[in-house]
């Protein structure tokens, strides 16, 4: 297909030929002319893989544990990764300067445990302080109140079976759904982790590598230069980055792990503040870059529309309609619960919590609504008053 | 719906959509040489998620529309709607009418301006080249 000749105007051809198939193969997807011909017993190569996969990554990974004031539960985390079905190289403790002894409960369970000379101020600042002593293959994060199942490592290690994973992220259950808002929060993960995600997935474009359990190949992770603390949503930056770099993203339904969400108004609040404005701030940060990635550009907007139509619909549109049209119209507040429910009880029944779920589902109701508040709120003061919330304030 | 924002509406919708979509990706993915491993489990098992939430929707539409009736016939109550059909048709056929109109628009939207900022890229890629090539 390339011209045979020498001179200035064959070598542009060539040239331009080369990148032109190259440009046609990574936009149209026609890599089915190279895997055609490469792929002749893919079963079985895969199976081989896995193997050499298998005995390649275990010992490979080493584990980092943000913790600040975590002397509760962080024996609880860690005990979860002592107990995994694979080795883990190393367990190392961030400890940014707490003030509740997180730091000697962490080394009485025999892990490394690192403590910055002043606390860092974000998540992010104290992975990064971490990342710089990972010499494994594999980097993961895990939050301080964030125990695991025995093989949700194993299960998460197999996604990086392709060299273009740069990350992946398992399956969120709150570990406890007591509060009306753990309760909001267990329907809201439910729903998205059961219906949502896998569909994301399977485009190849998960929204987010959840920053509280995510693994990372550690040099795609650090030619990312770790986690970026510009906005308040560590993980989702760090995702769209690596999707902006041509890396791509995983999530295994099957490697669950189980945070301790919000238990009162006041950590809840203080959560959603800080995700509400970190979905802005990282729409405003990476939009044109998003705007050229297939399928992310559309559940990114389509987010943002929705999120923001929604808010106005519950908060102004519902009561005003109701008011001075017809009451009726306050059923736009349930209208679509029995859709929510299909995919919730279905993944609760298999996972024996029928009865929690349904019981929690008027909280998820009750929980959307502080969700629009917040959401518009982030809105204004982001995109309006240009008044960008720099502080993290913790929030389980 | 994104943990922690509102929102069920255009994106839930775009959702079913996706999932509808996904046993013809498969078939043309296993035509194209897949790299990731084959998941007709995957792909039915949200085939079935999405189709469970539009029958489940259908069927509150149903309820709803049955209830009012019922209230306003036995009851007393909703008579001025439940009198005026059209309206009554109107709560659960608008929205769903705006919800697909706005959907359609957007994706359409985004796919322009994908293509757009793609044909960009391509020009500047184009020119980048050609003064490599003159270099050498």
């Amino acid at each position: 297909m390339l011209i045979p000749c020498h001179g200035i105007v064959c070598n542009i051809v060539n040239v331009c030929l080369i990148e032109a198939i190259r440009h046609s193969i990574y936009e149209n997807g026609l890599d089915f002319i190279i895997n055609f011909a490469m792929t002749a017993d893919t079963g079985t190569r895969r199976r081989a893989d896995d193997q050499h996969f298998a005995r390649k990554t275990i010992g490979g990974l080493t584990v980092i544990v943000p913790a600040y004031n975590e002397a509760d539960h962080i024996a609880d985390t860690v005990r979860s990764l002592q107990n995994q079905s694979v080795h883990v190289e190393e367990i190392i403790v961030v400890d940014d300067c707490s003030t509740d002894g997180t730091g000697d409960a962490a080394r009485a369970c025999g892990v490394t445990v690192i403590r910055p000379s002043r606390n860092t101020g974000t998540k992010a600042g104290a992975q990064n302080f971490a990342l710089e002593r990972v010499r494994t293959d594999f980097t993961m994060a895990l939050d301080a109140d964030t125990t695991l199942a025995p093989n949700a490592i194993e299960l998460l290690l197999k996604a990086f079976d392709q060299p273009e994973v740069a990350a992946a992220c398992g399956f969120v259950v709150p570990r406890h759904v007591r509060s009306l808002w753990e309760r909001g929060r267990y329907i809201e993960y439910l729903f998205a982790f059961t219906f949502y995600k896998p569909i994301q997935d399977y485009y190849e474009k998960p929204l987010i590598s959840s920053g509280c359990f995510s693994i990372y190949r550690t040099s795609i992770l650090e030619a990312n230069k770790g986690w970026s603390s510009r906005t308040m949503a560590e993980d989702m930056d760090l995702t769209w980055s690596f999707y902006q770099s041509e890396h791509s993203v995983r999530f295994v339904p099957d490697a669950v792990c189980y945070p301790i969400e919000p238990h009162d108004f006041s950590f809840m609040r203080k959560q959603l503040k800080r995700w509400s404005h970190g979905f802005i701030q990282n729409v405003e940060l990476h939009w044109k870059a998003v705007l050229e990635i297939r399928y992310l550009r559309t559940l990114v907007g389509l987010a943002m529309l929705d999120a923001t139509v929604a808010s106005l619909a519950f908060l102004v549109l519902i009561p005003l309609l109701s008011i001075f049209v017809s009451p009726l119209f306050l059923l736009g507040y349930i209208i679509d619960a029995p859709a929510v429910l299909v995919p919730v009880l279905i993944k609760a029944y298999g996972r024996g919590e029928f009865w929690r779920a349904l019981a929690s589902f008027p909280a998820f109701l009750v929980l959307r609504m502080v969700n629009a508040v917040f959401f518009l709120e982030a809105f204004w003061t982001e995109l309006f008053l240009r008044q960008p919330l720099r502080v993290y304030e913790k929030g389980h | 719906m994104i943990a922690g924002l509102p929102g069920t509406g255009i994106s839930g919708l775009f959702y079913i959509l996706s999932a509808f979509w996904m046993p013809i990706a498969e078939i043309v993915r296993y035509l194209r040489g897949r790299k990731r491993q084959s998941n007709w489990t995957l792909v039915f098992s949200q085939v079935a998620l999405a189709g469970g939430i539009l029958i489940t929707l259908g069927a509150t539409g149903a309820l709803l529309d049955y209830f009012i009736s019922f209230s306003a016939s036995v009851l007393g109550i909703f008579a001025s709607v439940s009198g005026n059909k059209s309206q009554l048709a109107n709560l659960g056929v608008a929205p769903t009418l705006i919800t697909i109109g706005v959907l359609f628009v957007f994706l359409f939207g985004i796919e322009i301006i994908g293509v757009v900022l793609g044909l960009i890229r391509f020009r500047k890629l184009r020119v980048r080249i050609i003064k490599k090539a003159l270099n050498n």
